[in-house]
């Protein structure tokens, strides 16, 4: 786990890294990462009342 | 999406513009990780010169009578609000010029370049191009030379340096 100083420096070493791993995913790839997250703004909007003007796009990514 | 970039691309084709390329966050995904974006940027140089609002009349009217519907200040394909930009600057227009032929799936399209992107978030300098800047310094793969030529050719230097410190990035 990610404890102590070390742990924390390691947490955000690992972060880093996973940033960098998916901006080199095919780009096909980052559109459905995309579509997911405005699939989750939009529900947790709605979960709050709130409809974003916004929606998600209507493609699928299965 | 690849309608939506397939009726872009018909854009140049059928002449209506001179040349075109996403911008904005949408460009950003394709060199760093996803980010939460709802529209396409397309910024384009019309057919004629000078002609910015005659031509975005045109695209407006073509994609009409194909039954594309405008949203605000968007115009909607496939699903997906779609903007056009006229160029307003030298660099954007560069931007342009100089935006790499990239293939999604198997349409072709144009992107700006990452290191115009980081210029043209610089020049705009809203908090999120701040944070963007960042993110595509430690994500994206950059050409250096080239990013230190457009910087110093549209004095964006002291803005990335004073960026950086806010960040303390390296």
């Amino acid at each position: 786990m990610y404890t102590g100083a070390k742990g924390i420096e390691n947490f955000f070493k690992a972060k880093s890294e996973l940033r960098k791993k998916q901006a080199n995913l095919p780009i096909e790839e980052k559109i459905k990462i995309l579509v997911r997250l405005q699939r989750i703004a939009y529900e947790a909007a709605a979960s709050k009342g709130r409809t974003l003007l916004k929606k998600p796009w209507p493609i699928d990514i299965e | 999406m690849e309608k939506t970039l397939e009726v872009i691309e018909d854009l140049l084709k059928k002449g209506l513009v001179k040349k075109y390329a996403i911008g904005g966050g949408i460009a950003a995904i394709f060199y760093i990780e996803s980010i939460l974006t709802y529209d396409i940027d397309i910024f384009f140089i019309p057919a004629e010169k000078d002609q910015n609002l005659l031509a975005l009349s045109s695209i407006y009217e073509y994609l009409k009578e194909r039954g594309y519907q405008p949203e605000k200040e968007y115009i909607v394909i496939g699903g997906i609000p779609v903007q056009f930009l006229p160029v307003f600057n030298e660099l954007v227009e560069e931007a342009v010029n100089e935006a790499a032929p990239t293939l999604y799936k198997d349409i072709e399209t144009k992107v700006m370049k990452l290191e115009y992107l980081i210029a043209i978030m610089l020049q705009t300098n809203r908090p999120k191009d701040r944070e963007r800047v960042i993110q595509a310094l430690n994500e994206g793969k950059i050409d250096s030379v080239l990013l230190k030529k457009i910087l110093n050719k549209f004095e964006l230097n002291t803005r990335l340096e004073r960026i950086m410190e806010m960040y303390n990035a390296d």
